[in-house]
């Protein structure tokens, strides 16, 4: 059992929004999506944060990966405004 | 008899790439696909857009989303164009369908395949940060609504760090 500060600490426990709702199509293309789970310095937010699952993690870091690759999404905000 | 699957290729030109450039472009793209067996099933402009990160220098770059269906052989080829062009600084292509002939494959179904595929990255709206925001102007709206934990993400962002 995990302790009571980091429930406190992390909020309570969060639903996956994608598997909350089956319209939201996570792709590369829609950059603006993708943002909500990455931190400001361009990183993915880990699951236990974020409340996504593990199948559409998945799914988010392949299509970060592509948006990085085409530059729709930056592989580290740090340096670059 | 040839196997064949769908892709999508993104391409970036570079910023002071001409508009009658993209015709070139497009042309010799369906060349590449016309000689080596290939279909194309659609070219989308996304215009000029700030690069999440400078590449070649550029900080601004020309966005194209081509759909096509391509044998191995037809793929190289425009693989190989898009590498030699001094115009592309970046490219990169994603498998959508699985291989199968040639004659096999169901055009206005992958044409539709494409178009699903295919929303406007300009559109900055995001679909999560709206609904949130809805909540929060009916929560506005109705003093003594729950005290929902929508104020969570960008203070979650931190803990990362
Ligand atoms: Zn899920």
């Amino acid at each position: 059992m995990r302790p009571e500060f980091r429930r406190r600490r992390f909020g309570r426990r969060k639903v996956c929004p994608f598997c909350a709702d089956k319209t939201l199509y996570i792709d590369y293309k829609t950059p603006s999506m993708l943002k909500r789970f990455i931190t400001e310095r361009g990183r993915i937010v880990p699951r236990r944060i974020s409340g996504v699952c593990a199948a559409h993690q998945r799914q988010l870091q392949e299509a970060v990966k592509r948006a990085r690759m085409v530059a729709l999404m930056p592989f580290s905000m740090s340096g670059i405004d | 008899m040839i196997m064949a699957r769908s892709y999508e290729t993104i391409i970036i030109t570079r910023p002071d790439y001409e508009t009658d450039s993209v015709e070139k472009l497009h042309e010799r793209l369906l060349k590449a696909i016309d000689e080596k067996g290939g279909v194309e099933l659609k070219l989308v402009d996304w215009g000029r857009r700030k690069l999440a990160y400078p590449i070649s220098g550029h900080r601004k770059g020309n966005y194209y989303y081509w759909g096509f269906i391509a044998s191995p052989d037809c793929l190289s080829e425009v693989h190989r164009f898009l590498k030699l062009s001094s115009d592309v600084i970046r490219f990169q292509t994603i498998t959508l369908s699985d291989a199968k002939p040639l004659g096999a494959f169901d055009i206005v179904k992958e044409k539709e395949r494409v178009e699903a595929l295919t929303p406007d990255p300009q559109d900055d709206e995001d679909p999560i940060r709206r609904d949130r925001r809805d909540r929060r102007r009916r929560r506005d709206d109705d003093e003594d609504g729950d005290d929902d934990d929508d104020n969570d993400d960008d203070d979650d962002d931190q803990e990362d760090a």
